[in-house]
């Protein structure tokens, strides 16, 4: 895969995002291979040698992918997606708490996840959401990892993100950057 | 005719036949999912999303319809090649039957209507 711009990288960060909002609390999905198999889709559209992936080259890619909820099966997208409809309002420190909260809920029976989807839905309304919702989330949420993170794939394989780089491990050197490589 | 009725009747049809195609795509040889993409792309009206079939995939893998294996790749991450077991195979050999029947049967009617 080429260089990607730091506008192609954010498009992407983007969607992997909504696209785990989207998929939180799906109880037969797994968040982790859906986004290795997005990212497998797009290293595949852009192959080594193509030049820097820009913002439109990513944009067209994406689009042809489909909205963020077509990766949930029918029926499963999370409350909360179906709710609100977007994340997009919400601070990536915010949405990235709030998609570690949902996903903790899978765990909880029944009742308890309804009345978590109730609380998480209602902290989007709040203005300060980022540190409301990591206030509410984040002490028993230490477990969880952070969302978008790629570390340790199926059968190790799968890219790693790195200080704020997303690589290829088997075949990216880069180091952080506003640029990726793989 | 109303265009979300018709909306609605596209996406019923194309769920089944994506399914079917996504098996046909698999019949002859293990491919990795953007390969399949790839293939189904050139059916008109079949996907109004590729990232439909990825899904599709992970479902029939869980139903026992295919098998995985990761292959590393040196063009980027590994690639997870599908291929279908003996189980996928007899499900497509019944889809497919039940698809023939159900296109010559329309096939029929259509014939019956217009003479």
């Amino acid at each position: 895969m080429n260089y990607l711009t730091p506008e192609a990288t954010h498009r992407l960060d983007a969607y992997l995002t909504e696209v785990r909002a989207a998929l939180a609390g799906c109880p037969t999905v797994d968040p982790d291979e859906i986004e290795q198999d997005i990212c497998a889709h797009i290293a595949a559209e852009f192959p080594p040698g193509r030049g820097p992936v820009s913002a439109l080259d990513m944009d067209r890619v994406l689009a042809q992918l489909g909205r963020p909820d077509q990766w949930a099966p029918e029926g499963e997208a999370s409350p909360l997606w179906r709710a609100a409809g977007h994340v997009r309002h919400l601070s990536a420190e915010g949405r990235r708490l709030l998609i570690a909260g949902l996903e903790r809920l899978k765990h909880l029976p029944g009742h308890a996840q309804r009345f978590g989807h109730l609380a998480l839905a209602g902290l989007r309304r709040l203005p300060a959401e980022g540190v409301r919702v990591g206030a509410f989330a984040a002490r028993p949420l230490r477990a969880v990892p952070a969302a978008g993170r790629w570390v340790g794939g199926r059968g190790g394989t799968a890219g790693r993100r790195t200080g704020g780089c997303r690589t290829w491990r088997s075949a990216c050197s880069c180091s952080a950057s506003s640029s990726r490589r793989c | 005719m109303d265009s979300a009725f018709f909306t609605n009747w596209t996406t019923q049809l194309r769920k089944g036949t994506l399914e079917l195609c996504v098996l046909t795509a698999l019949r002859d040889r293990r491919q990795y999912g953007y390969d399949i993409v790839k293939r189904l792309r050139g059916v008109d009206g079949l996907m109004i999303g590729e990232g439909t079939v990825y899904p599709i995939l992970s479902r029939f893998h869980r139903e026992g319809l295919v098998t995985t294996t990761l292959v590393e790749s040196t063009e980027g991450p590994a690639r997870k090649y599908y291929e279908l077991t003996p189980r996928g195979r007899q499900e497509l050999a019944r889809m497919v039957g039940y698809w023939k029947s159900v296109r010559d049967g329309i096939d029929t009617l259509s014939r019956e209507v217009s003479a």
